[in-house]
């Protein structure tokens, strides 16, 4: 199958013309950073001593582990009034540094209700829309945002195509981008198809390599935040294979995100092996000089509406993380069930997870027989399908990627996206780890597979019934579901 | 409201910009388990699909998920549409994390007030279940097993 879109780097010809003619034109706010030697001045400026790839290597270097928290308000006010509380309050700086949302609208790119809800959550005084909408705002706003906080900053702009928003993020000194293809094919979208989303991915890294380049480095999240129920071999292989994509735009340093199961072996050999086989495919492919930065994202799926509750996953998902020596943990609030973080639930969740480092005194989780096992069977996972996807290829990527979603064997249970074909079914083992009960038409090798039925036998035994499909169905709330209920 | 002939079919779907769809994936197999007729559309689903699929199986009701926190902006209008489409009487709910502001979030009467003047006829905080949105349904349409 002929594919237009291959993994081959943006000329800055086609990358400038796409920028003057598709993104910027998105909306108005675009017309401010048309000069992009001037947002790059200015984002080194307004960075400085808070550059989120530095940021990482400093911590690194000193063996500290960074918390990263995550918020979103309407207006400029509640952002400033937010950051500041959860950084003084809460104590957040200096070991931390934010993912800051912007609103469902606006990562839809529907300015123009984004607008709407600007305007309503002032007449309301109160915030109507669940992030920041970046766009609307526009870059002097952003960078006002950025001079108020001590700490590194990210936007999170998550959805088919973010690049507006992160053009607005980079110039005004947040340091983070996107590295996503699949990612957002399977968490956010409905129609687009694979080949679009890599094709708008591409604009996106490569606008981070181009800041990179010229003295400002980005520091792209390349996540599988899925939705909470995904097996730990699909999450790192999408991981892997955005590697290769970032990678060839010329990202320098990739932060891999992982959104947790909330299984502790699982989610360790998850973030290892991810890590491990990234480093080993980019330089394979000649991307030797990424460097790579590793967190765990709290579970995605449904949370508990009652505090007491909120704060063992809050804890619970931090310190999957802080065992998994992970960079940074990202935080979710105690208001995860029922609204967008306030300031106070983050602060609340960084002075519980710095309370737990403090605790678990840098201990992490030392190599064994369960982890070696876990490791193992997510590499073999990995491996089968890149090699597939670099096979059916023909060395390329982005067509194997292609391919493999419209024949069905790159799938997952859950997504919005009509072009996953959903044929997998996953649950819960007697452990929590999640394991493939039907692994649809993805090429699982055989001991994969089997090791996979072995575990879920075990909870069958343990339950003493039959596995069936309401088991599948019960595992959607397992951590949301209050005793009594 | 005139009382129509109940046909045991809801469309199911999660509205606006937002992208989670499970909601509505556990209540299609509980609809469905419980004899019901679905368009389940999944998730990111505008208003005027909701009421176009429920034109097409003549719906007794149109249940909208809403996670993300929008669902009061995201559900405006949709009375009004369905009227403008002929369906006068049709029922409509709406579940999960309805409000981006804690503020009304944690005064549920709020929401609910909030809900009844956009014109829906119930709406379920995400601790309801699947089970309860059934019998929930049922008992408003006048069915009994």
């Amino acid at each position: 199958m002929d594919k237009q879109v291959k993994n081959v780097r943006l000329s800055d010809d086609r990358f400038f013309k796409i920028r003057r003619e598709e993104v910027l034109p998105q909306w108005e706010t675009g017309r401010q950073i048309e000069d992009l030697d001037e947002c790059v001045a200015a984002a080194k400026e307004l960075s400085e001593g808070k550059n989120y790839a530095r940021r990482f290597m400093e911590a690194r270097d000193k063996g500290v582990q960074l918390l990263t928290p995550q918020f979103g308000r309407t207006l400029t006010e509640y952002m400033i009034e937010g950051l500041t509380h959860v950084e003084t309050e809460g104590g957040l700086a200096p070991d931390g540094m934010w993912i800051i949302f912007s609103d469902s609208y606006t990562r839809k790119l529907d300015f123009a209700k984004a607008a709407a809800g600007i305007e309503r959550s002032r007449r309301e005084g109160m915030s109507m829309l669940n992030g920041w909408p970046i766009v609307n705002f526009g870059v002097e706003e952003a960078r006002r945002i950025r001079r108020a906080s001590q700490v590194p900053m990210t936007l999170n702009s998550t959805d088919e195509d973010g690049r507006l928003s992160s053009e607005i993020a980079l110039a005004a000194g947040w340091n983070g981008a996107n590295t996503r293809s699949l990612q957002e094919c399977i968490s956010h979208c409905r129609d687009i198809p694979l080949e679009e989303e890599i094709r708008i991915n591409q604009y996106e890294s490569r606008l981070a390599a181009i800041y990179t380049e010229r003295g400002v480095p980005i520091c792209t999240h390349n996540c599988c935040n899925c939705t909470g129920y995904d097996t730990p071999g699909y999450r790192a292989f999408v991981v892997v294979s955005q590697s290769l994509l970032g990678a060839e735009q010329g990202i320098k340093y990739m932060f891999l995100e992982h959104g947790l199961n909330m299984s502790l072996i699982q989610d360790v050999a998850l973030i290892k092996t991810s890590e491990r086989l990234c480093r080993e495919y980019c330089a394979r492919f000649g991307y030797g000089d990424v460097d790579f930065f590793t967190g765990g994202y709290p579970y995605l799926g449904a949370w508990p509406p009652r505090l007491e509750e909120a704060h063992a996953m809050i804890a619970w998902n931090a310190a999957i993380a802080i065992l998994a020596g992970c960079t940074t943990a990202i935080l979710k609030s105690e208001d995860e069930a029922f609204a967008t973080p306030t300031k106070e639930g983050m602060a609340g969740s960084v002075r519980l997870a710095r309370h737990l480092q403090k605790v678990a005194w840098g201990q992490t989780l030392p190599d064994c027989e369960e982890l070696r096992t876990e490791e193992a069977m997510i590499e073999l996972e990995v491996r089968t399908l890149m090699e597939k996807c670099l096979d059916a290829g023909d060395g390329d990527m982005a067509v194997g990627l292609c391919l493999g979603v419209e024949a069905g064997w790159i799938d997952t249970m859950f997504s919005p996206w009509r072009h996953n074909k959903g044929r997998v079914l996953v649950m819960r083992d007697a452990q929590g780890a999640v394991r493939y009960w039907d692994p649809g038409d993805v090429p699982l090798p055989r001991e994969v597979k089997e090791y996979h039925l072995e575990k879920l036998a075990g909870r069958a035994k343990k339950e003493g019934r039959e596995l069936d499909f309401q088991m599948v169905t019960a595992d959607l709330q397992f951590a949301s579901i209050l005793p009594g209920t | 409201m005139s009382k129509r002939q109940a046909n045991r079919s809801v469309v199911i779907g999660t509205i606006g910009a937002d992208a989670h769809m499970i909601g509505g994936w556990v209540l299609e197999k509980a609809f469905r388990a419980a004899g019901f007729t679905v368009a389940f559309l999944g998730a990111v689903v505008p208003q005027q699909e909701f009421i176009n699929a429920a034109i097409e199986i003549d719906a007794d009701a149109i249940l909208v998920s809403s996670m993300y926190g929008m669902g009061v902006l995201d559900c405006e209008g949709l009375r009004q549409k369905c009227i403008e489409a002929g369906l006068d009487d049709i029922i409509l709910y709406a579940g999960g994390t309805v409000a981006a502001p804690l503020e009304i979030e944690k005064n549920w009467p709020e929401v609910e007030r909030r809900f009844e003047e956009l014109g829906f006829d119930r709406v379920f905080p995400n601790t309801c279940t699947a089970e309860g949105a059934v019998a929930a349904l049922k008992a408003d349409l006048g069915i009994v097993d």
